[in-house]
């Protein structure tokens, strides 16, 4: 089965959100693309969603292995940030230890449904998260999907996906404050400046 | 303005799109595939009714079988080192098809220089040495523009861009030579005339050098 141009465009902002760089993503759905049609799914992937599946591993795996050649660093994962460096992870998301019980009642995916964002701020959050991160803010934002299809698309414990939930929910979160931090200093300073003035 | 996190990233997403001359490349290498699929299924018909075939298939290779031990062993073992050291038609059109595919993705290339020994220095995880080969390096009308690392039927390879006057691209792919795996390919350190092909609308050459298997793409003249 052939992808059309609408879903080439698709898949092609599935790689940009693993990549984020526009020329990068092109080269990466390219080459899986390639490997896709030299290995097309079995009889099993006969579904368009289970299509898609199938390539965005192809595609995964691709970005693991171009990373891996060109930082020549070991990975347990995907978590790559956006300049391509692999992040120490250090702490085991696999297992239910990560967070208590409590937090684990109350994060779900619905945690980033309540999230209010500038517009103008979006690029801004591709360069904060990882490419793990992103991945798991594409699948719910672009594909709709809850925290355990996010599960069963990566391969992943549904605990895992909720714990990066909460990660790159803090991670944003801190970022936002921050800059609400230094924008409130750049207003004090001004109204100071325009006190001093007068 | 303020908007709720899903929406502001459907947004920003769903801005980014594929211009139309790289969708129109990504539907090239799908409708490609395809006709190749096609002809490879035309003739390929003897699949599509297998049972009967391969019972026939079967008998006549026991039939060879049995001529060939009536012959002798001697005649035998000649006749297996023959088949051998032949190189294998499908495996140069499957090579010469992945590196045409490849000469006209043009990726961008990984390392711009045109020192030989730049290159020879970028391309550090490989098991083996990219040299020039004499038969590009003696055309003094190219020269070379850089590299990016790929693969040739699974073996990691480098690719090495060079650029004529006229602008057009000479793509010359290098990997370590296992006759295992590429068959007996010509040698022209022994003054073998290396084997040329078309595939894909573009002229490929293979042959061995220093040890290296070496394939070079160009638009045919």
């Amino acid at each position: 089965m052939m992808f059309d141009k609408q879903q080439l465009n698709q898949l092609y902002r599935y790689c940009y959100v693993l990549t984020v760089h526009r020329d990068d993503a092109y080269d990466l759905l390219q080459s899986a693309l390639e490997k896709y049609l030299k290995n097309p799914p079995n009889a099993s992937y006969s579904e368009l969603h289970s299509m898609f599946a199938y390539i965005r591993r192809i595609i995964r795996n691709q970005f693991i292995d171009n990373i891996r050649r060109i930082n020549s660093v070991r990975f347990e994962s995907l978590d790559v940030d956006a300049q391509g460096n692999a992040q120490e992870v250090g702490v085991n998301y696999e297992g239910a230890n990560y967070l208590d019980n409590q937090d684990v009642i109350a994060i779900n995916s619905s945690a980033l449904d309540e999230m209010l964002i500038n517009e103008e701020r979006v690029e801004w959050i591709w360069s904060v998260l990882n490419a793990t991160e992103r991945e798991i803010v594409f699948l719910w934002a672009v594909e709709g999907y809850t925290a355990a299809e996010v599960a069963t698309e990566l391969d992943i414990p549904r605990g895992t996906v909720l714990s990066r939930i909460h990660r790159l929910r803090k991670k944003i979160n801190s970022k936002l404050a921050e800059d609400a931090a230094s924008d409130h200093e750049k207003r004090e300073r001004s109204v100071v400046g325009i006190g001093e003035s007068r | 303005m303020k908007k709720p996190l899903k929406q502001a990233v459907q947004e920003h997403i769903e801005s980014i799109s594929l211009d139309e001359q790289q969708l129109d490349k990504l539907m090239q290498i799908q409708h490609a595939h395809d006709d190749n699929q096609r002809s490879f299924g035309q003739s390929n018909y003897f699949s599509a009714n297998k049972p009967w075939y391969v019972a026939l298939a079967a008998m006549v290779m026991v039939f060879v079988l049995g001529t060939l031990f009536s012959i002798g062993v001697m005649q035998y073992s000649q006749t297996f080192q023959t088949f051998h050291t032949k190189p294998s038609d499908s495996l140069i059109r499957e090579i010469a098809n992945e590196v045409a595919g490849n000469h006209l993705a043009m990726k961008p290339m990984e390392i711009q220089t045109v020192a030989i020994n730049d290159v020879q220095s970028y391309f550090t995880k490989l098991d083996f040495l990219p040299q020039p080969s004499r038969l590009i390096e003696g055309n003094d009308k190219i020269l070379l523009a850089g590299g990016r690392y790929c693969s040739i039927q699974g073996s990691t390879a480098a690719q090495l861009r060079y650029k004529n006057k006229q602008g057009g691209y000479v793509t010359l792919f290098e990997t370590h030579y296992s006759p295992e795996l590429f068959t007996q390919l010509p040698n022209i350190d022994k003054g073998e005339k290396p084997i040329v092909t078309y595939a894909k609308g573009i002229k490929v050459t293979l042959w061995q050098e220093l040890g290296l298997l070496m394939v070079s793409t160009e638009k045919p003249e």
